[in-house]
């Protein structure tokens, strides 16, 4: 088994883990950081994927959209942290 | 035999899986985001390993460290929310198996996958304005996806914005001593200077717009936190200006490339390099801003 | 194997130790200060020697340069998060004790 493809099998490991996670968890946070890990593992098939290529040298643009990715990932959990914030707040204004 | 190479992977991989389970499984939220944090080091080593220096770097700063002190930031008004009851034991016995059944069929599709062919890109990319293959894809083949991108995160800004009831300056540490602001202080050119460095370097090696960005906004982030500098709000003055600068100059340039040779982001022979070099700077400058006010709309005064 | 190899593996070999070391400290050490004593001592230590260890094995005079200036960098990084961890440790201890 070449490294490449182990990666890739522990990225589609982590999206099963996670998926379970987001379903299992009841707590908003633990949901979000389970979805953080989802896309963790769905960044490591595309990598390992990008390294199964024939010859040395990786295909570039799973590595570009995985960098694009990351970041939409954190802004997307900004803006969740940030509901999370306002639920809370509305709760205990509510008492 | 198995190669020390191979064994060393295979090792990194199961430790990613163990620190999974441990984060979903943690007892308490603190432990959760810890492990989480550590996970996200351990995804930066995997990168290392799969020749993707450019992720290794922003996993490293962006998905381990930011996301990490989002996520910590947030602990204190999380533990205090009104959380639903948990799920029944169908419920979960339901989610556990079809999370098996999508991991065996994802490991299926991997292990069938045929080879593929070599990529015609490698052909193209002599042509590309850059000489490092990423920042040619990311700023010339798919540069509407970053400009797109760019988008994504000053729209984040203005959703976390428009959910904050008060305007106000973030809190710094409660723990703040003065070792903290003397590393500041200490660190504070390095971070700048390492900065540019990253952002020059991204032309031709690993680095770039999103790695030089992210350490400016660690830096921008630590002199919150030591409470060094009079706290700023970036929703007043021209730092709104700032924060978009790098969306309105890929808008200009595409309107630009438009007008010029009738292809948005076509950029015109000769002159790709230099437009190229001009968007990652108000990339960087956009990302960096964009991450501090996600960072302190997370820990304003009028919070508490 | 040259004298230059050598040095360098067994500079690997002190790195090692000293990581294990204080990894042992931070899973079997009673209590919070101890085990921030014990970590970060000995992984300064140890990193010194890894970085030592790496730049000989490189032979080049900018990797060396930029492997010292990385354990400069983690030595004041650590220094001070290990600093800001055992206030806040202290801090929340006498939280307890009002």
């Amino acid at each position: 088994m070449s490294s490449a493809l182990w990666f890739s099998l522990v990225g589609a490991a982590l999206v099963a883990i996670a998926l379970y996670g987001v379903f299992a968890e009841h707590h908003p946070l633990r949901r979000l950081i389970a979805l953080n890990m989802m896309a963790s593992g769905v960044f490591l098939v595309l990598i390992g994927l990008a390294r199964q290529l024939p010859g040395r040298v990786p295909d570039p643009v799973p590595h570009a959209m995985v960098l694009t990715g990351i970041v939409v990932a954190v802004s997307a959990t900004a803006f969740a942290l940030a509901l999370l914030r306002r639920l809370s707040r509305v709760q205990q204004e509510e008492g | 035999m198995i190669s020390p190479v191979l064994l060393f992977d295979l090792l990194l991989g199961l430790s990613l899986l163990w620190l999974a389970w441990r984060t979903l499984a943690a007892h308490t939220l603190f432990e959760a985001c810890v492990s989480f944090i550590v996970f996200g080091l351990l995804m930066a080593l995997s990168w290392v390993r799969l020749d993707a220096p450019d992720v290794a770097l922003a996993e490293a700063a962006v998905g381990a460290g930011l996301t990490g002190v989002l996520l910590l930031g947030a602990l204190e008004r999380a533990e205090r929310a009104r959380v639903e009851a948990a799920p029944g034991p169908w419920w979960r016995r339901g989610a556990g198996l079809s999370a098996l059944l999508l991991f065996l069929l994802l490991a299926a599709a991997l292990i069938t996958l045929p080879p593929r062919p070599p990529l015609p890109l490698q052909e193209a990319l002599p042509l590309a304005a850059a000489e490092h293959p990423v920042t040619a894809v990311l700023l010339d083949f798919r540069a509407w996806d970053t400009l797109l991108e760019s988008a994504v995160l000053v729209l984040a800004v203005v959703a976390a914005w428009s959910l904050e009831r008060s305007v106000s300056p973030p809190r710094p540490a409660p723990v703040c001593s003065e070792v903290l602001r003397s590393l500041v202080r200490l660190l504070l050119p390095f971070s700048i200077l390492s900065a540019g460095y990253l952002l020059w370097r991204g032309g031709h090696a690993p680095g770039g717009a999103f790695q030089a960005g992210t350490v400016l906004a660690a830096a921008g982030i630590l002199l919150l936190l030591s409470d060094l500098r009079r706290p700023f709000d970036l929703r007043r003055g021209y730092w709104p200006l700032a924060l978009l600068s790098g969306l309105l100059l890929f808008i200009a340039v595409a309107l630009g490339t438009l007008g010029y040779g009738g292809t948005a982001l076509d950029y015109p022979p000769g002159g790709g390099a230099a437009l190229v070099l001009l968007l990652e700077l108000g990339l960087t400058v956009t990302i960096a801003l964009a991450f501090i006010a996600l960072f302190s709309s997370g820990r304003s005064r009028g919070d508490e | 194997m040259s004298v230059a190899t050598l040095l360098a593996l067994s500079l690997l070999a002190g790195g090692l130790f000293f990581f294990i070391a204080g990894t042992l400290g931070l899973l079997r050490f009673p209590d919070q200060l101890c085990r921030i004593h014990a970590l970060t001592k000995a992984d300064n230590v140890g990193l010194g020697l890894l970085s030592g260890s790496l730049a000989l094995l490189s032979g080049s005079w900018a990797v060396a340069l930029k492997l010292l200036l990385i354990w400069l960098l983690v030595m004041a990084a650590g220094a001070t998060v290990a600093q800001l961890v055992a206030a806040s440790h202290q801090a929340g201890r006498e939280g307890d004790r009002d």
